[in-house]
């Protein structure tokens, strides 16, 4: 171990040499010099733009059915050639088979030397909107994940066409696992919330409390029934909407002013307590009960209407 | 200049419909193919091994998977090397079909040179080709039969002008001696009508989140979805470009003939190619399905190579300067833009007997209005035949116009990318 040599890792800003390029340690531009790609594992690249759906579907005659509808177009050719923004500044690179670089600044000079590759590289191309490349083809790879036609690359300019993205099932299954976690949140929500809050809350969300067909009003069994249904539906909103204790004033709000609590019948312009014809706040000029019970919600946001608020709150509890 | 003129009607024609869905019907291809889904190593030479089938291509049901092409005893050709196998076993379980080859010859079933029948390998079908002696009846094979629907939209403009403005001449004349306002204005609606026709049968009205509407898909957003596209970078259009679209056109069977509809900065893209190749001057005028005179009458340039002919058209419509008079600076949708549009007629799928152009432009008709007239116009106001109370005239257009695209597989998109 005497022998060993210490290797001392660059410092930040401080630029470090790499196939040629000069770039600072931990720039987007070293990173991506730096990134091994496995040679066993098949990257794959979709389409950025998906068919419009047909508004009218193709039929099967035989089945006399509607045939699936294709995602993406049959095939679309890969652009070998592309600018980019490489530390700072515009640059071309081009994708040959059997050259060493994708910068154009380091690929031979020579006509003959050009034409050959351009003669040996094959067309690529998207097929069902769909391409997959293996990792050991590395400088093709490094081309798709830097070009400005990729979606995601992070040199793309600001004016190129977005063709394709990288199709990472990795972070596919991050995002739906994460999707999943927050049905089962607002799902437990759905489930433990007390009736008070329930109700509240599907009110705020909009779940009807009556049965259309009969006019029957819903039991708190019923309505949680629905509430539950919504959270596994709209679990984003759901969760979000759930710790908003805003939503308990406004609820307290509309409930006072559906059962006459508060009123403006003292004055037309003021909302008072129906009782004690206290004068709560101004509603001039508002006329309906959404628009008065806005105002009121308004207010009781403010220093001054914070003595309403205990009070109203007072009132339901 | 409109589409169906620069075309004119061997490409492009103009029918009628009496019902507001229309339809017209298409056959799939009649040879079948499947995918193999997982590589299988070979085993020994002559021995038969079972292939699963790739979903969806390998099934003509799409992802249900239950049913392929492939019949039994039938001959099957691999892609890689040409190897021919019988089909001696079919279980047809749902996506994931698998198919048993035994090798016709003493061979493994294999990919080119290995061991393994590879995954994505294409096999191909073929009748049976080694029926022997008294042999008995096969499987039936079908092409595949499809029905596109289609609707017409609706187009709808109007002018109205007061008495006051109706009576004030001006200096200028709007054409056939016509010096007040309102003439300016119907001629306006007029051109707006046709563009609109135009626009809507040509890239599609969607109409799926507007209710109480119906629109109509376009001749663009057929193409766009079953068509290909053919990708090049702007300002570099080259011979290889050229070949993608040729190999392109050839893969999907299309015709010899075909019609570039393009923007000006394509049109000039390829021909700073052609002049730079054809310095002396080697483009010709095409015959355009019709007669070189005709043709050199139409103003068509053209150009042939890889057995196909190339019609280049300039259309205005795609570029918003020529049309709107202003440069998009956010991003241009039809910018270094063409279409290729296979001149000539297909077999009408329906009616065997008839033909039809690739292109049509559908109109649907009220009976009470005369035959042939696609942009209906009526007037009413207090100079008109049909008074108003109102000292104004009215002047109202109508029209009910859809598309349909034939064999959209043969059409292709030129695109030049900008970074």
């Amino acid at each position: 171990m005497a022998d060993a040599t210490t290797l001392v890792a660059p410092k930040k800003d401080e630029k470090v040499e790499l196939e040629g390029h000069s770039v600072k340690k931990d720039s987007k531009e070293y990173l991506f010099l730096t990134t091994e790609f496995d040679a066993d594992k098949k990257y794959m690249f979709e389409l950025a733009e998906p068919n419009l759906e047909r508004e009218l579907p193709i039929i099967d005659v035989r089945e006399k059915r509607p045939i699936p509808h294709q995602k993406f177009k049959p095939y679309q050719n890969i652009v070998l050639t592309s600018q980019i923004v490489w530390n700072g500044s515009r640059v071309n690179i081009r994708y040959y088979d059997g050259c060493d670089s994708i910068f154009v600044s380091q690929q031979p000079k020579e006509k003959e030397s050009i034409d050959q590759f351009i003669k040996q590289t094959r067309v690529r191309a998207f097929l069902e909107g769909r391409f997959g490349v293996m990792g050991d083809e590395k400088m093709l790879l490094r081309y798709l994940m830097i070009c400005s036609w990729n979606g995601e690359s992070a040199f793309r300019t600001r004016t190129a066409n977005s063709i394709f993205k990288p199709l990472d099932k990795g972070k596919q299954a991050l995002i739906e696992s994460s999707k999943l976690d927050q049905t089962e949140t607002a799902f437990g929500y759905a489930k433990e919330a007390s009736e008070e809050k329930m109700l509240m809350h599907a009110h705020y969300l909009g779940i009807p409390t009556t049965d259309y067909d009969s006019g029957n009003e819903l039991t708190p069994k019923e309505i949680r029934t629905e509430y539950r249904k919504y959270a596994l539906r709209e679990a984003d909103e759901f969760i979000k909407s759930y710790t908003n204790k805003n939503i308990e004033t406004k609820y307290y709000i509309d409930k006072a002013l559906e059962k006459g609590l508060i009123s403006n019948k003292f004055n037309p312009n003021k909302a008072t307590w129906h009782k004690s014809n206290t004068v709560i706040c101004d509603i001039s000029g508002l006329k309906s009960n959404e628009a008065i019970a806005t105002r009121l919600f308004e207010f009781s946001c403010t220093d001054e209407g914070e003595e309403f608020k205990i009070q109203l709150t007072a009132l339901f509890n | 200049m409109l589409v169906s003129d620069i075309l004119g009607r061997s490409t492009v024609e103009t029918t009628n419909t009496t019902t507001n869905t229309f339809s017209h019907f298409e056959k799939g291809r009649p040879f079948g193919s499947g995918i193999v889904l997982n590589t299988v190593a070979s085993g020994a030479s002559g021995a038969a091994i079972s292939v699963t089938l790739k979903s969806p291509q390998s099934y003509n049901d799409g992802a249900a998977g239950t049913q392929s092409p492939f019949l039994l005893n039938q001959t099957v050709k691999v892609r890689s090397n040409g190897l021919k196998y019988k089909v001696t076993n079919i279980t047809r379980t749902t996506g994931a079909f698998v198919i048993e080859l035994t090798p016709l010859g003493a061979y493994t079933v294999r990919s080119g040179t290995g061991t393994s029948i590879l995954a994505g390998e294409g096999l191909e079908t073929f009748g049976n080709q080694l029926a022997g002696e008294s042999s008995d009846s096969q499987g039936t094979m079908q092409q595949k039969m499809y029905r596109y629907d289609n609707t017409c939209t609706v187009l709808r403009a109007s002018t109205k002008s007061s008495d006051l403005a109706a009576m004030n001449k001006t200096q200028i004349d709007f054409g056939g001696g016509k010096f007040y306002e309102p003439a300016l204005a119907v001629q306006t609606m007029n051109i707006n009508m046709m563009m609109n026709v135009e626009d809507a049968v040509f890239e599609g009205v969607p109409y799926s989140n507007i209710s109480g509407t119906i629109g109509t898909v376009g001749i663009l957003t057929d193409v766009s979805a079953r068509g290909s596209e053919v990708d090049y970078v702007s300002t570099m259009f080259a011979v290889g470009d050229f070949q993608n679209f040729t190999n392109v056109l050839d893969a999907n069977g299309g015709p010899r003939e075909y019609h570039f509809i393009q923007d000006l900065k394509q049109r000039q893209d390829i021909n700073n190619l052609l002049f730079g190749i054809y310095r002396n001057g080697a483009i010709s005028y095409g015959s355009v399905g019709m007669s070189q005179e005709a043709s050199v009458s139409y103003g068509f340039k053209s150009f042939s190579t890889d057995t196909f002919d190339f019609h280049f058209h300039r259309y205005k419509g795609f570029t918003a300067q020529a049309v709107f008079g202003y440069v998009p600076t956010v991003g241009d949708y039809r910018a270094n833009f063409g279409v290729g549009v296979p001149q000539g007629t297909v077999v009408d799928a329906k009616d065997g007997d008839a033909t039809r152009p690739y292109m049509q432009w559908v109109y649907q008709q009220n009976p009470d209005i005369t035959a042939g007239q696609r942009i209906y116009s009526w007037s009413l106001g207090y100079t008109q035949p049909t008074k108003t109370t109102e000292a104004s005239n009215k002047y109202e257009q109508i029209c009910y116009p859809g598309s349909r695209t034939i064999a959209a597989e043969q059409f292709a998109l030129l695109r030049g990318l900008v970074s």
